[in-house]
């Protein structure tokens, strides 16, 4: 991998570790991180009370540009890759099911959006 | 984490009772909206949760399905936006589901959360009443749904936010009041036109009758002129037939500002319309022109120029007293007792027959020019005369004297003979003469035993057909009715006999 690579791959992961951490700060049990399936990856997969939050977590230079960099095609690919999960995880359903973002910045506070998008 | 709310979805003139069933449960969230919605009650979902959005309310991130019952009726139109949103409320609890129960809702959404107008207000209304419901409609409409009846809930909000405070009691909102359009609203007067005693006769009669009337006549000769005169002799509707015409309005969405008025409607629709604008349908059935005309004028200007098939649609309506459409997925039927009332030049040119004028194609141009009206659509009009042109001589004359005010009151006087004498009969779908068919015709208008020697006479000279016989009786009867006299009698077949279309039946012979 070339350096520029590395140096955002290494950041990816930090910006990942930071939302895992806001969402233990915020009471939530995490299920899963950086789970892949055949159909999508999910950064986070986290739980708290009914709720149950499939977690993009997205790194830019600022948060407006996080934001803009969840794509349509990405949305699709998490619910699809939500649904795998859910087909392993039997003891899931009856959960109220929600798909949120988390955009990092440098120097800055990891930012939770919760419900960011829908089916 | 159910709600059901009522609105309805129209087929013809009938408002028919939708049940709309919202239910929030848990899952993947979405909004998905089901029961055979076309594309704007589809898209209703965004304007929903933009509405909401806008007064603070999120959409839960739940699975949120809409159910339109019953399935298998199509939806059209924008007004489920405001039956959509309300159940969502009222599943997700943000107001109490007991609130909404006695009311049909209808209204479009905006983005900001304020209700904007509909179309067909009154019918549903009058639905909503059948129903034993109140109604939940937008502040524009209001004053038209007030009509359906005075004792029902009616409540005309705003925006949702005043709909929201209402059922809170934080706010209330008031009836709204019945609109009633300003009454001696200017009407051109038959008055302005000078000469033409003969074409204002019959005019009159036409209206007397309520009989279909074709003016035959050179350009500049007046034809428009008298027929847009025709709906200031008309008597006004009354109070059922104004609640029929302004359903019809209310639907095609062009009760303006919610006023009912008592004026016939006169519609003149350009001769390039097209079937689906004359007659209603297409894949969203509207009503047409013919509709819009229920129980007052459809003006036809230079009759030839319609498209024939277009021409044709008209007869069946004209037979029936109302359009049926008919499509794959509907069959629709808007009432549509229309008097018609059609323009037409001799031929293209426009000159023929006129004296000291000869058309450089003859005969044929006339005559290839009039035969584009079918025969079973001439067949239908009972009163057909000739406009000659005005002369110089004629409007250097004086004002008439006499305006659409005496003639009104003649007319009024003749309908009423009519309305009991139909009445006495136990015919309630009679209304005029013009209704009045076979066995009926004969035992009101046969002639005195002059009156039927003059018409035996004519029936052998001039080759009267069966239809035109019938047609020679209505006209006699009405003109005994404007008379004032119980049988029908000589003087009056022969006035009726002038109104048979001399010039038409000549180009015919002719070709």
């Amino acid at each position: 991998m070339s350096r520029a690579r590395t140096r955002a791959y290494r950041d990816g992961v930090m910006a990942e570790t930071l939302a895992t951490v806001l969402f233990r700060l915020k009471g939530y049990r995490i299920l899963a991180t950086r789970y892949r399936s055949p159909v999508g990856e999910i950064d986070l997969i986290a739980t708290k009370g009914a709720r149950l939050a499939f977690v993009e977590v997205k790194r830019r230079k600022t948060y407006g540009e996080a934001a803009f960099a969840v794509t349509a095609k990405q949305k699709r690919r998490i619910v699809r890759a939500a649904q795998y999960w859910l087909a392993s995880h039997q003891n899931a359903a009856g959960r109220d099911i929600a798909f949120d973002v988390v955009l990092c910045a440098p120097w800055s506070l990891p930012r939770h959006i919760k419900n960011a998008f829908a089916l | 984490m159910f709600a059901r709310v009522t609105t309805v979805a129209f087929e013809g003139i009938e408002a028919r009772a939708v049940d709309v069933q919202v239910q929030i449960s848990s899952g993947m969230p979405a909004f998905t909206i089901v029961g055979l919605p076309d594309k704007a009650v589809a898209e209703s979902r965004e304007r929903v949760r933009g509405a909401l959005d806008a007064i603070g309310l999120a959409l839960p991130p739940k699975r949120i399905t809409v159910n339109l019952a019953p399935a298998d009726l199509p939806k059209e139109g924008s007004h489920y936006d405001l039956p959509i949103a309300l159940g969502v409320m009222a599943s997700a609890g943000a107001i109490a589901p007991d609130a909404i129960e006695g009311f049909c809702v209808l209204g479009e959404l905006a983005l900001d959360g304020s209700i904007a107008a509909i179309a067909g207000a009154l019918p549903a209304a009058i639905g909503a009443n059948a129903m034993e419901k109140g109604l939940i409609c937008p502040r524009p409409c209001g004053a038209e749904a007030a009509w359906a009846a005075s004792d029902m809930p009616i409540l005309a909000p705003g925006d949702l936010l005043q709909l929201m405070n209402h059922f809170k009691g934080l706010q209330t909102l008031r009836r709204p009041e019945p609109n009633l359009e300003p009454e001696g609203e200017a009407m051109p007067d038959l008055a302005d036109i000078k000469g033409q005693e003969t074409a204002k006769r019959a005019l009159e009669v036409a209206a007397a009758g309520g009989h279909h009337f074709l003016m035959v006549g050179p350009p500049g000769s007046g034809k428009s002129m008298l027929a847009k005169r025709l709906p200031s002799i008309l008597p006004p509707l009354g109070p059922a037939e104004m609640l029929e015409v302004s359903m019809i309005r209310s639907l095609a969405g062009d009760l303006a500002g919610g006023r009912i008025g008592r004026n016939r409607p006169f519609r003149a629709p350009h001769h390039s319309a097209s079937m689906a604008a004359l007659v209603g349908g297409g894949s969203r059935p509207r009503p047409g022109e013919v509709a819009l005309a229920h129980l007052g004028v459809l003006f036809l200007d230079e009759l030839p120029e319609f498209h024939p098939q277009v021409l044709d649609a008209l007869r069946q309506p004209l037979e029936s007293g109302e359009t049926v459409i008919a499509r794959a997925n509907h069959r629709i039927a808007y009432p549509s007792r229309v008097q018609l009332v059609a323009a037409m030049n001799p031929c293209r040119c426009g000159h023929a027959g006129e004296p000291g004028y000869s058309c450089r194609q003859g005969q044929s141009c006339a005559a290839r020019y009039q035969a584009r009206i079918s025969g079973p659509l001439l067949d239908r009009i009972d009163l057909q005369i000739e406009v000659p042109a005005v002369s110089a001589a004629d409007l250097v004359l004086p004002r008439p004297t006499e305006g659409s005010a005496e003639v009104r009151e003649r007319v009024a006087a003749a309908r009423a003979i009519q309305t009991a004498r139909y009445e006495s009969l136990g015919l309630p779908l009679v209304r005029t003469n013009a209704d009045a068919d076979g066995a009926v015709l004969e035992d009101v208008a046969t002639p005195d035993a002059e009156g039927l020697g003059l018409l035996r006479d004519a029936a052998r000279t001039l080759y009267l057909s069966a239809r035109g016989y019938h047609r020679t009786l209505r006209v006699a009867r009405t003109l005994a009715d404007l008379d004032g006299a119980e049988t029908v009698s000589r003087v009056h077949i022969a006035e009726a006999l002038s109104y048979r279309g001399e010039t038409l039946r000549r180009g015919k012979m002719a070709a």
